[in-house]
């Protein structure tokens, strides 16, 4: 559990900094930027034995995003958990490997990136054209993949050497 | 037996429905930009902002002696100084001159200027704002305008003790209209940003008559109506010209002076008798 609490604050700074470093805004997405945290959460859920505390994990972290980040309340806490549950889901049918990672890791971010642009078109914050949408799913793929991949090995190793079999 | 499970299914459906509607809703009121922040929002916001200053520091320092090799001379910069202080001077004097004859309140110099970094941005992609170093703590408080030396970026949404949101002018927002002037020449028109066009990266104003006359470059600024935004900062430049559908009004597309893109440093204007 400490192990993929670190694996998660690490991946949550990246999102702050990279931000920062890359610059990337609503009109001007880069090639470079993903939602590191999202991403993290993937690589980490096959270490889960237990289901309620990597829900209970996901949903601290999606209320840090909300507060620290993003500046919103329970938005990224709903959509992270909705997230978690579809990741849970998908990993029942497939196996742990590097493939199945990056294709849940995509899977989770051009889910992420949907769920946040409707519900801001829904409620009404801003009129944000469709291809902004796109843009953001299209740009992020790249760096979901390498992110992923790197993600996926560390994680490998780490919890091979502290002999982490399952969280319980 | 049949029956049943129908009714179950339409329970289910009827539950998810008002789930859903109740989420939207507390959603749409945590996504309002004048939504004060909790006790426990401050705190977590503040820390995370200072570990990440300390994890920021390395990669910052480095960039700094990058940096530190393109810089002038100390000479140099000293002889820069003393001109821009002697040129300082000059214009205030000839500020109070124009304020008294024109009989203005307040202009430009009548704000306190507050320097920040800008440690975060546009996290979660949709919200277009962006996390800058300084809060309550320093005296920003919300609506206040944020500039750099280019002009207008926007304004302060919500503040915690050493930091402030800033909402960009880039935004389509209803709630962040901002009346401005156009200089045509002599003329002085007001309009009002209506939004912004993110497949030309160019502000929409509108509010202008069609009688009016307005010219490609000519300059947009702040008007200083509403309260929140002083007059007489940069906006940018006209770029198109347009009439509605009913020809009675122009639109104009406003090519911004900032670049949105590229912000580090902003300045938070801050009235001197606020305090």
């Amino acid at each position: 559990m400490v192990l993929s609490t670190i694996i998660l604050i690490i991946s949550f700074f990246i999102d702050n900094i990279s931000s920062n470093l890359i610059a990337y805004t609503l009109t001007n997405s880069s090639i470079l930027m993903t939602i590191y945290t999202v991403v993290a959460l993937v690589v980490i859920y096959p270490y889960f034995d237990n289901d309620k505390k990597y829900l209970i994990l996901t949903l601290a972290f999606g209320l840090l995003f909300d507060i620290a980040s993003s500046n919103t309340f329970l938005l990224n806490t709903t959509i992270f958990f909705l997230i978690a549950l579809i990741i849970k889901f998908i990993y029942m049918f497939l196996s742990d490997n590097v493939l199945t990672t990056i294709i849940i890791s995509v899977i989770a971010i051009v889910l992420y990136y949907l769920l946040s642009y409707f519900i801001v078109i829904i409620v009404n914050y801003g009129d944000y054209p469709i291809f902004l949408l796109w843009e953001a799913i299209y740009k992020s793929l790249i760096m979901t993949i390498i992110y992923s991949v790197i993600l996926y090995f560390i994680a490998q190793i780490l919890y091979n050497k502290f002999n982490i079999k399952f969280i319980k | 037996m049949r029956k049943r499970k129908k009714l179950e299914f339409r329970y289910i459906v009827m539950i998810i429905l008002v789930v859903v509607i109740a989420f939207l809703t507390i959603f749409s009121y945590t996504l309002k930009d004048n939504r004060k922040l909790n006790p426990i929002e401050v705190v977590i916001k503040d820390s995370i902002v200072t570990l990440q200053k300390i994890v920021y520091a390395p990669i910052d320092f480095i960039g700094n002696i990058f940096a530190k090799n393109s810089q002038a001379n100390p000479s140099e910069i000293t002889e820069s100084l003393n001109q821009l202080k002697a040129e300082n001077s000059e214009l205030k004097n000839q500020i109070n001159a124009l304020k008294e004859e024109l009989n203005i309140d307040y202009v430009l110099t009548d704000y306190e200027y507050l320097n920040a970094t800008v440690v975060s941005r546009n996290i979660g992609h949709w919200y277009n704002t962006i996390t800058i170093d300084k809060g309550t703590y320093n005296g920003i408080s919300e609506d206040m305008a944020v500039v750099n030396s280019e002009g207008l970026i926007g304004k302060i949404i919500n503040t915690t003790n050493f930091t402030s949101t800033v909402k960009l002018l880039s935004t389509t927002d209803s709630n962040s209209k901002v009346s401005v002037s156009i200089y045509s020449g002599e003329l002085k028109l007001n309009g009002l940003i209506h939004s912004y066009d993110y497949q030309t990266d160019l502000l929409v104003v509108e509010g202008i008559s069609n009688s009016e006359v307005v010219n490609i470059g000519d300059t947009v600024a702040t008007s200083g109506l509403g309260g929140i935004f002083p007059s007489g900062i940069l906006i940018g430049y006209v770029e198109d010209i347009t009439t509605d559908e009913y020809d009675l009004a122009k639109i104009l597309k406003v090519r911004p002076n900032v670049d949105y893109d590229d912000i580090n440093y902003v300045t938070v204007l801050k009235r001197k008798d606020k305090e």
